[in-house]
């Protein structure tokens, strides 16, 4: 790593940071109707509400908000699913894509509806742009919104006192996209359109090379799986390559979102590591800064909201404390040469190379801004690359595995990351009171069984989908058939798989050949379960706190906005990951180091 | 097999309604 490459992440770091109280502030105006925006666009949005017959000024309890909120995004699954199997039939497919296979619609659509945006199939070469604008980027804004909706009812559980309502579940929706996501996206599609990234109707175009070249392919038997020699390595065959297809569409309007959504989905299969998906240094800085804008602008939006901006920078706080070091581990692991290579192999950075570990990394990012990219995007759970995370060192890989295992609470979502790092704060309050015998309370709300209860259920459910899932697919054939190396690092790509759909996440280690129907049937099951089992334990606890009392802070309270509750919190969130992973890692990516240390 | 599928949306869809009516009996509120 070079100074440069640090002083790359220091910018972006202080970027973010500075935009976290403006966009924060804004967002708290909106949801609690004080924006001038929302006096402005005011006539629009009733106009919404009395289209879709919906009484904006009536406010549910949790248990309505909850299958509202279900029965959308069920409508949305499906919606999505049936465009994907009509595709053939219906307009805007001039590529004349066949429909999508039934398991693997399946799988996009739960994934695209739950927020993962973990992807089988590849954008360019198998969606119509239909596909991608109706189905793809509408949900991006859907599930997106949905998370930040969710938050703001849990926010508003702390708010309120002894009643049973936390808001209008379609009035958190419609605001959420109508005044936060809409402009957002709408300025940075403009902006990256701008730099380069496509945006077109035309269909793609065919080059012809000026000089043709030899590519190795991979082979693959007819269930699509890798065709592995006796070692257990994927076998490829020499191709003569004389032209390349210029795949185009309308990229910079789904590119915006899924930066923005935390959703992570690229309109190209190779993602955000494509040309015309992130061409220059500055569309890459800010669709990196656009990962993790919005889960930490949420912070000061909570920390407004429940009157308290000190409670908000306490979260933030936590979540700068895990990250930093995390991100600064990958990019040092990634800043290494490759002890496998022979000495004679130069790999240390020059003039005429960009040097260290660049295998699987654009050129066009070297090593900083690859990792911090890798770091961003599975701290957050967005899932968008512009690296190939299979090609990271062993150490360098683990990290942004181990950012999705600590449960997306790193910033994480949009909305989910913040409710669930409150599942944590509450988690680390009633921890404090069993150690120190402090009073189990948590923003002047009692945290009782019911509670702890609910909180336990969140923080349970994603590990054990991601390891009972892990554990199948290693036990049956289906399952490592997929893998495209033998031994640690194949363990690695399911282990990486499941903890990514079980975080929401989306993001791939790339090796794994996962558009198959074993695949793609549980890990749309994993991706469902870890998604709404969350958020319906989450409105509960919001409904049962907002049915509370406040109770004004007393000698036996724990102050939540210390430093010290800081440590308290991120503590609780290292030895919760730790505990629940590391015996897994140890058989992936820990001993692989250990291997690769001891070349 | 569209049946199978859209079958697994609806049935992960009825357990997650049946995992709000759990926790509302848990919480005893209406």
């Amino acid at each position: 790593m070079t100074a440069n490459g640090w002083l790359q992440i220091a910018i972006y770091l202080i970027v973010l940071l500075l935009l976290v109280k403006p966009l924060g502030l804004y967002m708290a105006g909106v949801f609690e109707g004080t924006s001038a925006v929302t006096r402005w666009f005011g006539p629009a949005e009733r106009a919404l509400y009395r289209f879709c017959r919906i009484d904006a000024k009536a406010s549910m309890n949790w248990k309505q908000y909850a299958l509202s909120m279900l029965a959308f995004n069920a409508l949305g699954a499906l919606l999505v699913y049936l465009v994907q199997r009509l595709q053939a039939q219906l307009p805007l497919n001039p590529q004349q894509m066949s429909a999508v296979s039934a398991d693997s619609a399946f799988n996009t659509a739960v994934s695209f509806v739950t927020n993962t945006n973990w992807q089988g199939y590849g954008g360019e070469s198998s969606m119509s742009y239909l596909t991608q604008m109706l189905a793809l980027a509408v949900q991006n804004f859907k599930s997106a919104a949905t998370g930040i909706a969710v938050l703001i009812a849990m926010i508003r559980g702390f708010q309120v006192k002894q009643t049973q309502e936390i808001g209008n579940f379609w009035v958190d929706l419609t605001r959420s996209i109508l005044y936060v996501l809409l402009p957002l996206a709408l300025m940075l599609a403009l902006v990256l359109a701008g730099q380069g990234v496509v945006q077109t109707f035309q269909p793609s175009q065919i080059a012809s090379l000026v000089n043709p070249i030899t590519v190795d392919e991979p082979v693959t038997d007819a269930a699509g799986n890798p065709v592995k020699d006796a070692q257990g390595n994927a076998q490829t065959r020499p191709v003569r390559v004389d032209s390349q297809t210029l795949a185009l569409g309308p990229a910079a309007s789904q590119i915006a979102i899924k930066q923005l959504g935390t959703n992570g989905g690229g309109f190209y299969n190779a993602n955000s590591a494509h040309p015309y998906e992130n061409p220059t240094p500055l569309s890459n800085f800010l669709e990196a800064l656009a990962i993790l804008l919005i889960p930490a602008a949420l912070c000061y939006t909570f920390g407004r909201m429940v009157g308290d901006t000190r409670q908000g920078w306490a979260v933030l706080a936590a979540m700068v404390v895990l990250f930093v070091p995390l991100l600064a581990v990958t990019a040092l692991s990634e800043g290494r040469a490759n002890p496998s290579y022979p000495a004679a192999v130069a790999q240390a950075p020059s003039a005429l190379q960009a040097g260290d570990n660049m295998e699987g990394k654009e050129v066009r990012f070297g090593i900083a801004d690859s990792a911090l990219w890798a770091a961003a995007t599975t701290a957050a759970s967005n899932g968008s690359v512009n690296s190939m995370h299979d090609s990271f060192t062993p150490l360098g890989g683990m990290i942004p595995m181990w950012l999705i295992q600590l449960g997306e609470v790193t910033f994480g979502g949009v909305g989910s990351g913040l409710y669930g790092m409150l599942v944590y704060a509450i988690i680390a309050v009633f921890i404090a009171g069993l150690l120190v015998g402090r009073t189990p309370e948590y923003l002047g709300k009692k945290l009782e069984s019911f509670e702890m209860k609910m909180a336990s259920l969140v923080i349970l459910i994603p590990p054990y989908c991601a390891l009972v899932g892990t554990a199948i697919a290693v036990s049956v054939a289906a399952g490592r058939a997929g893998t495209a190396n033998p031994g640690a690092h194949g363990f690695s790509e399911i282990l990486y798989a499941y903890s990514s759909t079980a975080g929401n996440n989306g993001s791939a280690f790339a090796g794994l050949s996962a558009n198959t129907p074993f695949y793609n049937a549980t890990l749309g099951i994993v991706m469902w379960v870890s998604r709404y089992w969350l958020i319906v334990p989450v409105l509960a606890i919001a409904g049962s706190l907002a049915a509370k009392k406040r109770v004004p802070a007393g000698a036996g309270t724990l102050a939540t906005d210390t430093p010290l509750f800081v440590v308290l919190l991120v503590s609780t969130v290292v030895i919760v990951g730790a505990l629940a992973f590391f015996p897994a890692l140890a058989l992936g990516p820990i001993v692989e180091e250990l291997q690769f240390l001891g070349h | 097999m569209d049946m199978w599928f859209i079958g697994l949306i609806v049935v992960l869809t009825l357990l997650t309604w049946g995992g709000v009516v759990l926790c509302a009996r848990l919480l005893r509120q209406p």
